[in-house]
């Protein structure tokens, strides 16, 4: 399975600059890169100093629900030159969206295309941010916020540009939509880019630092962006709600209230990352969800931390989280503790 | 397909028993076991709009109204949209109603919260 590695980020945030980094690096030597271009000129190609025939430019637009087709089809080709030896056989394949596009769809294009997910797998979702801008388009932009909230590694990038008061500000912020996510800033010669590009998307830094001790579900965190701008009203109600909970999950009731959380409220689901405690099962199961869409679950073969508690992580819009908290609560306490199956 | 039967296999959904689960039960029984208890969730949330759901062959589920009106879901996540058709209401996990049934339900594992 190769993985398929996203860059996305809003316009002008250096994604393309991050791309010719990595691909600079002769740990990426096996690399193919498609680029998803918005407009009728693919600008960002020509940028790149090493364009060659395993990129594949899709110039139909920006990356969204209409034009997954055309994705899925370019990484089919893609696939079937390598086969064929047309291509050299590269063993991960970076795909860098338009600043525009809500990385969702692109998600869900990997997931659930019959093809593609037998041949392709899900690697990290890399955002870039802004340092200059970043606050501003946070504010502002949904899409901005979308890509912050479906990132597996965050980089801010132009640090340099600005004092260090306005990083930490922006890291808050970013921190609020995504807990989860671990932060890298440019300009960083030591940014280690094997950690960005990984297979392994779950970190072990819980959300939200301290708690007391709780038993069952409870809300860690909730908190909604106070960039010091004027907050869009799309973006104002976007929180990221933690939960955690000390017992081991019931994997059918946990299954039963999530796929009616996404039912009801997949619209306003931005992400779902989770670490969890699955009843019977001896190693920590992973989930990731975007909109309707779960990604089979994954097992890691150990804890990252010593904490081993479930650790669920929703970004939302507008879904009260004391409600959410309850309702899980609720689930889970449907089935005894003792039940040996689960 | 099942060339006995005539069910569909279907490819595993993210619901399903996790591969890694221990439990006295194997191979097809643990499956089964686990179905059950998929079904058993499900009617106790359902319940309140007069639908009740019933595990098809292990393959799939039927889902039913008090008119007797039967639909086959093939994956649980699916149950949801077919059962607010069939029992004109609105399945959220969030609905205060459900939740406050749900919580005084007998049964319930106190320890567990």
């Amino acid at each position: 399975m190769i993985p398929v590695h996203i860059i996305t980020g809003f316009l002008g945030s250096g994604k393309t600059t991050l791309l010719q980094r990595a691909l600079a690096s002769p740990a990426f030597a096996n690399t193919a890169v498609v680029i998803n271009e918005f407009g009728e000129v693919a600008l960002d190609h020509l940028l790149l100093q090493r364009v060659d025939s395993d990129t594949v430019v899709l110039q139909t637009g920006c990356v969204c629900c209409t034009l997954r087709s055309d994705l899925g089809t370019a990484l089919l080709e893609l696939f079937d030159k390598r086969e064929r030896g047309r291509v050299p056989a590269f063993d991960r394949l970076i795909l860098e969206t338009t600043g525009l596009a809500d990385p969702a769809p692109i998600l869900f294009t990997l997931t659930a295309d019959p093809v593609l997910r037998h041949h392709f797998r899900l690697g990290s979702v890399v955002n870039t941010v802004d340092a200059v801008n970043g606050a501003r388009h946070l504010a502002r932009h949904l899409e901005s916020v979308k890509q912050v909230a479906v990132a597996d590694r965050m980089v801010l990038t132009k640090t340099d540009l600005v004092d260090r008061a306005s990083v930490e500000a922006l890291r808050a912020v970013v921190n609020r939509y995504n807990p989860t996510a671990p932060l890298f800033e440019t300009p960083d010669t030591s940014l280690a880019l094997d950690r960005l590009f990984t297979a392994e998307t779950f970190d072990s830094a819980p959300p939200g630092g301290d708690s007391p001790s709780v038993r069952g579900a409870r809300v860690r965190f909730s908190g909604a962006c106070e960039a010091g701008e004027a907050v869009d009203r799309h973006v104002r109600d976007i929180t990221s709600v933690s939960l955690i909970v000390d017992v081991p999950l019931d994997w059918t009731a946990f299954g039963m209230w999530l796929t009616m959380l996404l039912h009801a409220h997949g619209d306003d689901v931005l992400r779902v990352k989770g670490i969890l405690k699955v009843r019977g099962v001896q190693t920590p199961v992973v989930i990731h969800g975007i909109h309707h869409l779960v990604h089979p679950p994954t097992s890691l073969p150990r804890w990252p931390t010593a904490d081993h508690r479930s650790r669920l992580v929703l970004i939302v819009r507008s879904l009260p989280a004391p409600i959410i908290e309850r309702s899980l609560r609720a689930f889970l306490r449907l089935v005894p503790r003792e039940r040996s199956v689960a | 397909m099942c060339a006995l039967c005539g069910g569909i296999e279907q490819a595993r959904h993210w619901t399903d028993r996790l591969e890694a689960t221990e439990s006295e039960a194997e191979g097809p029984a643990a499956w089964r076991q686990s179905r059950q208890m998929q079904v058993a969730l499900a009617n106790r949330i359902l319940s309140q709009h007069g639908l009740e759901v019933r595990d098809w062959d292990a393959n799939a589920f039927v889902l039913s109204n008090r008119t007797g009106q039967s639909e086959l879901v093939l994956r649980l996540a699916a149950v949801w949209s077919i059962a607010e058709r069939l029992g004109r209401c609105r399945c959220d996990p969030l609905d205060p109603v459900l939740l406050s049934r749900l919580e005084c339900e007998e049964g319930l594992d106190e320890a567990a919260t």
